[in-house]
């Protein structure tokens, strides 16, 4: 189930909302426990089984760790632990694609392929695997207390407002929600508000600006378009309604998942925070998918020795886990290639700022970052490595005389006063001192405005939230006039 | 001027707990309002379910037919592969609660873009200049005009049609084949530019020119819609098809039924009356005039609804008994021909077979309608269910009428020569059984056509 499919927004949400907040408090996980199983269980009840079995390996794993920890027994735990999840996760997401090149290897040898049932990846593994994994480390390390009962391991694996595309939220920032939480009026609405933000995000501006980016590259795989066919600007179009698409798609997801939580009585942590304004690629990935970045610090890059090795050991480890991000997004060559993108970047800025290089002023590093990531997102969105090069060849090469597609051609009338909408959000620190300065202006709680302002929030998060489903209810009409054709 | 990002900003709202809200949550007013918004909510998301089940308020039907669902499959084999999930998604949404509005809301707001392209780029609708309305499937046919049967396949089908025309005049029925008109061929100057560009780049001879002259070879009555109506085009005042109608207007449908009329009369020597027209009477586009305005789903089409030109005839109905039976055979512009025949009060015993599909029967005897009044019909059967009855279709018919539309050739009449004569043989043995009509005087004429 998908936060905007109707399904949830008119029938799951209210109905899970209105029995939570009816039951006494003691048989609320019980109830929120049973609704992420029956979300997860709606789309993919087949891999609900794996949740469940390999959650209580990791509960009974966490629980035989602490008496072992620093002992030869506790790191074959945690081996063990570590092991079996990373094993779910390798099967499931990199099978296919592991058997994909390892035939085409063997084709091009001349033997014959090996026979191969394509496994179909459930839903939200990426996010959860690293969930479960930073569970039995940070048990392991004694960073936190094992959970008090396996209900209370599985509500926060499978809790279902973060269930499917994050955040990655640590269990030592939820343990004590776990077990003990109030959700307030105040909480209620903030959550409100939030997911009603979210849920336009993505629905009013990602969906929208989506419909050009798909004309530029091609809506599926087998519809991909050939960059040689797009001018310059209209591939400079394409790549800049997909850098925004996905920043409003992700974050927008990111707020839904944060508002539901609150609703809930959770308090998840921010995971974008306008990573448009950044001056480098380093901040970037301190504003980008934060709950990812802070993964990959605490479980990779420190493991593999951090900023406390010699400086090739640095730059080498920090284009492996960017290598590894980039593959965690997806079993692909392309975002092996984005992955090494951005590691390259990093290693470059990095070697910079040892050379003593001054930071560029903003109003140069600024735009600067936003090309850079806009290149690399080119990797992200293509839908072979071939179509990536050439589309990059067509935004940064030698003009050539055989495009036909050009701007007026993807560009949809919307699209220009959309991106430009977008863009001004994205990049709201610039022009305002307070990025929330709408949610600031709206709610001022406790004052003598309070009322209107209450009433105002509520309006618009209204208008949002009326707004995306007349858009959601609407996605698929396609009705014939006449039956027969 | 640009302010550096300070670390605690997020994407976020701001969050409005803290000291101000303790305060506020004191208040029993605002706290009762936060109690009331909380419900507000709830209730704003589970309102078009409710609206779903009850509906509440009235919530008009969008335009159009949407493709069938396959029946759900409640094995568990459906549910673990989420394929079971996934048709109820698409059910529910299709049955949600206020989403005609929601498309009517959306497609307004696309259509003040004043953009053809973006309009309703998953419907039938294509918005050309003056915010002339076309059928889309109408315009791949026009704009790749390109042979789809060789002469041969055409050659067949034509001979075909001749044995249909000889089998039933044997057995005291007249066959007229109807070849309707395409909006597009015919008003190509309310075509975007680029789309009667495509078309000039891929102008050639199409099956329709093979095709009729194939027919006056073989001797197949015809009555040739797009010759008849590029005739009047350029002398006839009022548009042949409706601006926001996919098919021909009320108008040039009843030009077409008259000539239709005298080629029936000629050849059966049936004194069918032929309705005189004897005013204009100007109104807002009805029914058919309107049905792609309609299907725009959009509180006020392009352009709103036409003032187009309704047709006052004048016509002596044939008194009940005395009036042939028809049997029509073809597409969506049968029905505005069958209004026809209802306006001229000729009408006894008709059936249609819409696409050979499906079997529609209208009411015997019925009085003469007012022009852009619907044709009174109801659905007998699916002919892909059942077989037709071919005794009542044939044997109890004066007239058959196959039409076809001129880019649907390749259709061949919809499947039904081929069955049509195989019943005829079968029933060899089995006597015609119609009521004695008045013929006129002048016998009949076995190769009339009208181009």
């Amino acid at each position: 189930m998908v936060f905007t499919s109707v399904v949830f927004l008119c029938m799951f949400l209210p109905a899970v909302l209105v029995v939570y907040h009816a039951v006494p408090e003691r048989f609320r996980n019980a109830v929120a426990l049973t609704a992420s199983l029956a979300f997860y269980a709606w789309g993919a009840p087949r891999f609900v089984v794996v949740l469940v079995v390999s959650s209580l390996v990791d509960y009974l794993c966490s629980h035989a760790l602490p008496a072992r920890r620093g002992t030869r027994s506790g790191r074959l735990l945690l081996f063990a632990g570590v092991g079996a999840n990373l094993a779910v996760f390798l099967y499931c997401k990199y099978m296919n694609f592991f058997v994909e090149q390892a035939n085409q290897a063997l084709a091009w040898a001349g033997a014959e392929p090996v026979a191969w049932t394509a496994i179909v990846l459930p839903v939200g593994i990426s996010f959860f695997t690293f969930q479960k994994l930073s569970y039995v480390v940070d048990v392991y390390r004694g960073e936190v207390e094992p959970a008090p009962g396996f209900g209370h391991y599985l509500l926060y694996v499978t809790l279902f407002p973060q269930l499917i595309a994050g955040p990655i939220v640590r269990y030592s920032d939820v343990s004590a929600q776990l077990v003990r939480r109030q959700v307030d009026d105040e909480d209620f609405l903030t959550g409100v508000w939030r997911f009603g933000v979210g849920l336009a995000k993505k629905v009013l501006v990602a969906d929208t600006l989506a419909v050009t980016a798909d004309a530029a590259f091609g809506a599926t795989a087998a519809a991909a378009v050939d960059p040689a066919t797009l001018t310059r600007a209209a591939a400079w179009l394409g790549a800049a309604c997909y850098a925004l698409q996905l920043y409003f798609d992700f974050s927008g997801y990111s707020d839904m998942a944060i508002g539901l939580g609150r609703m809930f009585g959770f308090r998840f942590l921010e995971n974008f925070d306008h990573p448009y304004v950044s001056r480098s690629i380093s901040e970037f990935w301190q504003r980008w998918h934060i709950s990812l970045s802070t993964w990959m610090r605490e479980y990779l890059y420190i493991p593999l020795g951090g900023n406390r090795v010699a400086s090739w050991r640095v730059y080498l480890n920090l284009w492996i886990v960017f290598l590894l991000s980039g593959f965690w997004h997806g079993a692909s060559w392309n975002f092996v290639a984005w992955g090494a993108f951005h590691g390259a970047l990093l290693s470059i800025e990095r070697f910079a700022r040892g050379l003593g290089m001054r930071p560029w002023p903003a109003l140069v590093a600024i735009p600067r970052t936003i090309v850079l990531v806009m290149l690399g997102w080119v990797f992200f969105r293509a839908w072979t490595l071939p179509q990536a090069w050439g589309y990059l060849e067509t935004m940064l090469g030698p003009t050539h005389g055989g495009a036909t597609v050009g701007f007026a051609a993807i560009a949809r009338p919307w699209t220009v006063p959309m991106l430009a909408g977008a863009a001004m959000l994205a990049v709201a620190p610039l022009w305002t001192r307070s990025p929330a300065w709408l949610g600031d202006w709206i709610v001022v709680p406790g004052t003598v405005h309070e009322s209107r302002s209450l009433a105002l929030r509520a309006g618009v998060c209204t208008v949002l939230v009326v707004a995306s489903f007349v858009i959601v209810a609407s996605s698929d009409f396609s009705p014939f006039i006449y039956f027969q054709f | 001027m640009i302010h550096a990002p300070s670390p605690h900003e997020s994407d976020g709202p701001a969050d409005p707990g803290g000291p101000d809200a303790a305060t506020a949550a004191a208040d029993p007013a605002a706290r009762r309002r936060r109690r009331w918004l909380r419900g507000g909510f709830v209730a704003l998301l589970i309102l078009p379910a409710v609206q779903m089940v009850l509906p509440v308020v009235k919530d008009p039907k969008l335009e159009g037919v949407e493709s069938p669902l396959a029946p759900l499959s409640w094995s568990v084999a459906a549910w673990s592969d989420g394929s079971l999930a996934a048709a109820l998604d698409v059910r529910v949404r299709r049955a949600i609660g206020f989403r005609p509005v929601s498309v009517r809301l959306v497609n307004q707001a696309r259509l003040a873009w004043h953009d053809p392209r973006c309009t309703l780029d998953n419907g039938e609708v294509f918005i050309g200049k003056q915010n002339w309305l076309f059928g889309r499937p109408y315009l791949d046919p026009y704009t790749n005009p390109a042979r789809r049967l060789t002469d041969e396949d055409l050659r067949g089908f034509v001979r075909e049609l001749r044995s249909l025309q000889d089998r039933l005049a044997d057995r005291g029925t007249t066959f007229v084949l109807a070849i309707s008109p395409s909006k597009c061929e015919l008003y190509p100057e309310y075509l975007p530019d680029d789309v009667v560009e495509v078309r000039r780049r891929n102008d050639c001879r199409r099956d329709y020119d093979a095709f009729v002259e194939l027919l006056a070879e073989e001797g197949v009555r015809v009555v040739d819609g797009p010759a008849i109506f590029r005739r009047l085009k350029s002398t006839h005042g009022e548009h042949l098809f409706s601006r926001t109608g996919v098919h021909w207007s009320y108008h040039g449908c009843l030009l077409f039924w008259r000539e239709l009329l005298a080629v029936v009369n000629a050849a059966s020597g049936l004194g069918i009356p032929i309705p005189e027209i004897v005013a204009v009477e100007r109104d807002r586009a009805r029914h058919a005039d309107h049905d792609l305005g309609k299907m725009v789903n959009a509180f006020v089409p392009p352009g709103g609804r036409p003032v187009m030109g309704y047709p006052v005839v004048r016509v002596d109905p044939l008194p009940p008994e005395q009036r042939p039976g028809f049997l029509f055979v073809g597409s969506s512009f049968c029905w505005t021909l069958m209004d026809a025949l209802y306006v001229s009060g000729s009408g006894r015993d008709v059936d249609l077979f819409y696409y050979n599909r499906t079997h529609y029967r209208g009411p015997d005897g019925a009085a003469p309608l007012e022009p852009g009044a619907r044709f009174p019909r109801h659905r007998v059967c699916s002919l892909e269910a059942e077989a037709p009855d071919w005794r009542r279709a044939l044997l109890e018919k004066d007239v058959v009428v196959l039409e076809m539309l001129e880019f649907m050739l390749p259709q061949k009449g919809w499947g039904f020569c081929g069955p049509a004569l195989g019943a005829l043989e079968q029933l060899a043995d089995v006597p015609a059984r119609r009521p004695p009509l008045a013929r006129i005087a002048g016998g009949r004429d076995d190769a009339s056509s009208v181009r």
